[in-house]
């Protein structure tokens, strides 16, 4: 009963002041943890992710944003911070900070295994009795169909002697459960808890942490996914394609998504822990810097990492699996065509069975196995076939890896609908045989550096997008394999592409995002060429590039020809008619700016903010119409809520007097601070009768 | 040379045959009737051929193993011969025999019914699923007392028909290469003149597409078929774990009155099925409560409990069992009302849903009793092929006096309006709520007929059963064929493309005889992903119209509206008929196309493209409707290619698109 007591003599209080003085509206505190939406951005309320440079510029941006340090990735130089405020705006008032690499909203975009549809398992089988059922697929116990002579050839792989002995593959995904008797022989030993910085090392340990969860129902997907891998070969339930594989738990679904902050740190933690091999069956729509920068590093390291493609049914790229060097996996059904849901495109790498697979079931939710479906399901099956390559060939670049297994497929073409085809684990074993010089060529690193140049000098090319698009790519042509990647470009100016594909490509640029900067088309600077991508470059000996864009610096320190006008005493004049030259809500964390007019009574009066959605920046705008006592008679946050954010007042002005109009943006009128040299706007006021 | 060639031969040939005895027996193979045929008249031809390697120098036949008739025959290594007889009534047995000069004697048999009641035909058609495309070219095989009776291969429209069948209980079975088998068995005749099959593709080719045998009983020993039952049914369906199929068991279904299958098919709002998932046993298990309402009566009657189920290889087996069902619903006695609000309104789903077969559980909002919509788990959404098309009828019945409800609703569908065919029924109920929008009204049932054609209109009426009945007054609907708005500039993975582009979409609503057409487009920018860079009308339909008989726009011309948010109100993009009114979404009538300019509605977040950056496109919303002038231009037809809410409208997403992405120039 105290907490509403409070909330609601706070909103008082707010109202008395906006009554009596200049606004100064509410301070909404957020609720840390809670997933939101802003601006179409799924991310965690009141956290920000920044990549820093050093120590200083980092707790330059805690300064700025007044935002408390939550957690840090060394590896990565990162940090999620917590911010009063929206983050999403936050992080754009961070924008250009010397010392940081780039800010964004703690992305939360990508769905849980349990709000997917096609990925709820189909019921649990207790008693499958192998009768019926053509006796190849039965590799352990139970029928198989997926590693039949017909799918993906299991066992002339393991015959062979290729069973994954040796490697560790992370299961970035829910977290597993150790203890299945068809799993718990092939646990790596560790689990890793990345929210809290945990690492479990007794199963009991990793149990309770499961069980502290508190929604065992919605915590399957990662013990189905690991047996996909690594359910051992021991006359019981299921065998996974590579069983003799370790697996290592990483918790990013507890069970909604922890955010990008900490499946970076989970990368890095497998990565650090012996991962050859990632397993990621998860994705969704967006560009996130940390996590991208967390595969470059699994990349970097030589290690291999699979994506599933997602379950969208469309032509469409997801990320991670539409990230540089990342093999993605489209989901196959029983006739090894692709299945209605998998989404498909020019990036898949292969096909493997994900239609009614039989995998293990947690012990929580009663054991066994069960059928279940999706993407996440021929990603691990992917995971696994590079678990046997990187068992017999630990030297194989992620590249090797990715092409030893699309050289292989049952149909060695290529398709948008299954990239170089079906997995066939007994032709890869085949190759294997051959020994680790009969591996297919090394891949690329390509680094593209921008630099903006103009009259004024020579600056970093930061927020710019580079496109390397192979030579020779048909458009629109359904078997046409010639890759595409983007990127885009650190605080440095960097955009980094490991493991691609080598070979010639049409390199685009352009200059910093507009929908960030808000600079005018005719400053951004574009610039297209070509770039040979050699086979062996690396991390440490990268085909490098630097590119100069003749463009606008991003300007990081505007001039506000009508500052300051902080105050009512201060407030400039505008007249009927009128629009201002460009302004900035931008040099204080609370910047209000405040124009006058003298109007009659009578007059319908239309002002209208131009700011981000019409000019482009980073302003939210927020507008008011003061009276001559500085009382508010009018407020207007967005034209049209969520798509227009630019602001209006339209009024008819109750008597003659002076009037006056206050510029701000969202974030501040909601208590926060917002300090922006991309907050820009113009205001325009007319009469309108 | 080659004529002595040739003689030589034939003299090696005759040497041969002279200096060894010739042994080969004449083979005959009997053309017609089919073995196992029943017909209806004593008259009979029976015609086929018998060849030799020497010679057939006589072919005779014998009825019923009676003395043997000589056939006339022109000599020869094969001969065909013809010969009419006379049937007892019931089982004939007729033989052929052939001799050659040597007197090897071949001889073929067949048996065949004549059966003066054997006048019947039972027909139907054989389909991918509920509501689905046909399967053409699949092989059926009709049995009776476990003889085959006849076989026929489908019609491209997935159609069959057998005649000359005499009364009884028969076993259709189909197969076709690449397809799960399907079987029904129970099947009535002549009470039952048609029978849909649904026959899936197979999960896996190679397996095996014999479907399971089914044990149906009251409780694991006392056999169901024929049974007595009051107000429930008592059942347990085992799967006969000696026989072939493929472990694990999709499904079992089990309903009464209707062939049970995907909840969203075939429940109502006042009847239901029952469904097991992944088990070859349901255990002792009752039909009750709304499993059985509308059905039965207080004296008895036969009603049929259906049983369907699935194996791992989609192979159906379906089985219909007669009972005699007592239901004691006061509900009989009722005096009832017509029905009021019925609205038929035809979907057409461009890419096909794959009821029951969703690959997972996908969870979907249907409507689960009068005026409540809840979340059922519908089985999952498979392979789809081809398209659906079902009729939604929905209906009120606002006297809730407990007097006036009816123990039962039959819709009944017509194609002239005066002469009606029950297609189903459910049970009764009455709910004061009737809303305005008819896919909300409180009763429905939804048609999936397979004979459900586009283009054609069908009459449907509601009438609620109690003492009397009484009918609704019919509402019609004209399904639309598929309906796909291809997306044509700027092309999938072009570059150079301009800041300002034209989105120009393929609007085939003239040629599908549509009267309009809603889309929605989204753009998205393709690194970032997550900023929508434009939606238009931030979300609400643009609908666009061109001219025919029923929209009220004149032939050649067209309308483009919308809600446009910031307006607060409808607005008009394009009016063709003055070059006074707007042109802001330009139309080509003639080709069939719209361009929808980037940011005519002025909410895009930015005024142009950023150069050298990748977009991506899609139609986030893509269905054709077609008005129902005679019914105050209701919209009765809805042809979906593209709808992303399970919760909305016609409540089930279909997320098939086409995306394309291209590239800004410099």
């Amino acid at each position: 009963m105290k907490k509403p007591l409070i909330l609601s003599a706070l909103a008082l209080a707010v109202l008395l002041s906006a009554c009596s003085q200049a606004p100064r509206p509410t301070n909404t505190s957020p609720t840390p943890g809670l997933v939101t939406t802003s601006e179409g951005v799924r991310h965690y309320q009141g956290q920000v992710v920044v990549g820093y440079e050093d120590e200083p510029g980092l707790q330059e941006a805690i300064r700025k944003l007044r935002a408390k340090e939550v957690a840090r990735i060394p590896e990565l130089k990162a940090a999620l911070l917590e911010v009063p405020g929206d983050a999403v705006k936050a992080s754009r008032a961070l924008k250009g900070l010397p010392g940081l690499r780039y800010a964004e909203p703690h992305l939360a975009q990508v769905t849980p295994p349990k709000d997917d549809p096609v990925e709820l398992p189909r019921g649990r089988e207790s008693s499958l009795i192998p009768l019926g059922n053509p006796s190849d697929q039965i590799l352990d116990e139970l029928p198989q169909y997926a590693l039949d002579p017909r799918h993906l050839a299991a066992k002339a792989a393991w015959d062979r002697g290729f069973e994954g002995e040796g490697v560790v593959v992370a299961i970035i995904d829910d977290p597993a459960d150790v203890t299945h008797p068809d799993l718990a022989p092939n646990w790596a030993g560790k689990a890793y808890d990345p929210v809290t910085d945990t690492t479990y090392t007794s199963a009991s340990g990793w149990l309770s942490f499961i069980q502290n969860l508190n929604a065992p129902a919605d915590l399957y997907h990662g013990t189905y996914v690991a047996s996909t891998v690594s359910a051992p070969r021991d006359g019981q339930g299921i065998a996974g394609l590579a069983p003799k594989t370790k697996f290592l738990p990483v918790a990013i679904f507890q069970p909604d998504y922890v955010g990008d902050f900490y499946v970076a740190r989970g990368i890095v933690w497998a990565v650090n822990n012996g991962a050859q091999v990632l397993n990621n069956s998860w994705g969704g729509l967006g560009y996130g810097h940390l996590v991208k920068e967390a595969f470059d590093y699994a990349l970097a390291n030589g290690v291999a990492v699979v994506a599933s493609a997602g379950n969208s049914s469309k032509d469409e790229v997801r990320t991670p699996a539409g990230y540089p060097g990342i093999i993605a996996s489209a989901a196959a059904d029983g006739n090894r065509n692709k299945t209605d849901f998998s989404t498909y495109g020019r990036h898949i790498s292969s096909a493997a069975p994900g239609l009614d697979v039989l995998l293990a079931n947690p012990t929580w939710l009663g054991g066994g196995y069960g059928l279940i479906s999706g993407t996440s399901f021929s990603g691990p099956y992917t995971a696994a076939a590079a678990a046997l390559v990187k068992a017999t060939c630990p030297g194989a670049t992620p590249y090797q890896v990715r092409r030893a297994l699309e050289t292989t497929t049952w149909e060695e073409s290529f398709s948008r609908e299954k990239g170089w085809g079906h997995l066939n684990a007994d032709k890869l074993s085949q190759l294997l045989a051959q020994g680790c010089t009969a591996l297919p060529a090394k891949g690329s690193v390509v680094r593209i550096k921008v630099e903006y140049f103009n009259e004024r000098g020579t600056f970093p090319g930061l927020l710019a997008d580079v496109i390397l698009r192979g030579k020779g790519l048909k458009p629109g042509d359904p078997s046409d394999p010639t890759p595409v990647y983007w990127a885009r470009t650190d605080q440095n100016g960097e955009a980094w592409f490991y493991e691609i594909a080598p070979g010639e490509y049409d390199i685009y640029v352009a200059g910093a995002d507009l929908a960030l900067t808000g600079g005018l088309p005719e400053e951004r600077g574009t610039f297209v060429g070509t770039l040979v991508a050699t086979p062996g470059s690396s991390a440490f000996s990268p085909d490098s590039r630097l590119v100069r864009l003749n463009a606008s610096e991003v300007n990081l320190n505007p001039t506000d020809p009508y500052e300051p006008n902080d105050t009512l005493s201060q407030a400039k004049p505008i007249a009927y008619g009128q629009t201002t030259q460009l302004a900035y809500i931008y040099g204080q964390p609370q910047d209000y700016d405040y124009f006058q007019f003298t109007g009659s009574a009578g007059d319908t009066i239309k002002a209208r903010v131009y700011a981000r959605s019409s000019i482009g920046g980073t302003l939210d705008s927020y507008l008011y119409l003061l009276d001559a006592n500085g009382q508010v008679i009018a407020e207007n946050d967005d034209v049209v809520a969520g798509q227009i954010t630019d602001s209006e007042i339209t009024l008819t002005l109750p008597q003659s007097g002076t009037y006056y109009l206050v510029v701000t943006s969202y974030t501040i009128a909601n208590g926060g601070s917002d300090d922006s040299p991309f907050n820009k706007y113009r205001l325009e006021l007319q009469k309108t009768n | 040379m080659r004529k002595a060639l040739g003689l030589g031969l034939l003299l090696g040939a005759l040497l041969l045959a002279g200096c060894s005895q010739d042994t080969v027996k004449p083979s005959v193979t009997i053309t017609a009737p089919q073995n196992g045929a029943t017909v209806n008249q004593d008259t009979l031809t029976v015609q086929g051929t018998a060849q030799d390697n020497v010679r057939v120098s006589r072919v005779t036949y014998q009825l019923n193993n009676g003395q043997e008739q000589e056939v006339p025959i022109t000599p020869g290594t094969s001969v065909n011969f013809a010969f009419t007889l006379t049937l007892q009534q019931g089982q004939n047995t007729i033989t052929v025999h052939a001799y050659d000069p040597s007197g090897n004697k071949g001889s073929a048999s067949v048996q065949v019914t004549y059966d003066p009641q054997a006048v019947h035909t039972l027909s139907g058609y054989v389909v991918r699923e509920n509501a689905g495309g046909p399967v053409a070219s699949s092989t059926l095989k009709l049995y009776r007392g476990g003889a085959l009776v006849a076989t026929t291969t489908t019609a491209s429209n997935g159609s069959f028909t057998f005649t000359n069948l005499a009364p009884g209980t028969y076993r259709l079975e189909a197969q076709k290469p690449g397809m799960a088998g399907s079987l029904v068995e129970g099947i009535r005749v002549p009470e039952m003149a048609s029978i849909t099959l649904i026959q899936k593709p197979a999960f896996d080719a190679t397996a095996t597409t014999t479907p399971p045998t089914l044990l149906i009983t009251q409780d694991g020993n006392t056999p169901l078929e024929g049974g007595t039952f009051t107000n429930a049914i008592p059942f347990r369906v085992q799967v006969d774990t000696s026989k072939d199929y493929v472990r694990p068991m999709r499904y079992i279904y089990v309903a009464l009155g209707r062939t049970p299958g995907s909840a969203f098919v075939t429940n109502s709002a006042t009847w239901t099925r029952r469904i097991f998932t992944d088990t070859e046993d349901t255990g002792n298990q009752a039909l009750s409560g709304s499993n059985v309402a509308g059905f039965g009566s207080a004296a008895g009657e036969t009603v049929y409990v259906e049983v369907v189920a699935y194996d791992f290889n989609q192979n159906r087996s379906h089985y219909i069992l007669p009972v005699t069902f007592v239901n004691t619903s006061a509900t009989q006695a009722n005096t009832v009302q017509p029905p009021t609000g019925v609205a038929a309104t035809a979907i057409t789903l461009t890419q096909a849903v794959g009821f029951y077969g969703v690959n997972a559980p996908a969870k979907i909002q249907v409507p689960v009793a009068k005026g409540q919509v809840g979340e059922l788990t519908l089985d999952p959404m498979a392979v789809p092929e081809e398209s659906n098309l079902y009729v939604e009828v929905r209906w009120c019945y606002t006297n809730t006096n407990s007097s006036a409800r009816p123990f039962a609703f039959d819709v009944e569908r017509s194609t002239d309006g005066a002469n009606w065919t029950r297609v189903g029924t459910v049970g009764g109920g009455a709910s004061s709520s009737c809303p305005s929008n008819p896919f909300n009204r409180p009763f429905y049932f939804r048609d999936a007929s397979p004979d459900l054609t586009p283009g054609q209109t069908y009459y449907y009426r509601v009438v609620a059963r109690g003492a009397n009945s009484a009918e609704s007054q019919p509402s019609s609907t004209t399904p639309l064929p598929p309906f796909f708005a291809p997306l044509l500039s700027p092309a999938d993975e072009s570059v150079g493309v301009s800041k300002t582009p034209d989105f120009v979409i393929g609007h085939p609503q003239l040629e599908i005889g549509a009267d309009g057409a809603a889309y929605n487009l989204v753009l998205w920018d393709m690194l970032t992903g997550d900023s929508v860079a434009w939606q238009t009308l931030a979300g609400y339909n643009l609908y666009v119209e061109f001219g025919n008989e029923d929209n009220g726009i004149p032939a050649g011309e067209a309308l483009v509206y919308g809600f446009h948010p910031a307006a607060n109100n409808l607005v008009i993009f394009t009016d063709t008929t003055d070059p006074n009114n707007p042109d802001l979404v330009p139309v080509d009538v003639a080709q069939g196309q719209v361009a929808l300019p980037y940011n005519f509605d002025g909410l895009a977040q930015l005024p142009e493209l950023q150069a050298l950056r990748t977009y991506a496109w899609q139609l986030y919303v893509s269905y054709a409707y077609k008005y129902n002038p005679g019914e105050n231009y209701r919209i009765s037809a809805y042809s979906i290619q593209t709808w992303p809410s399970s919760t909305t409208f016609i409540r089930i997403s279909r997320p098939g698109t086409q995306v394309f992405d291209f590239t800004t120039g410099e």
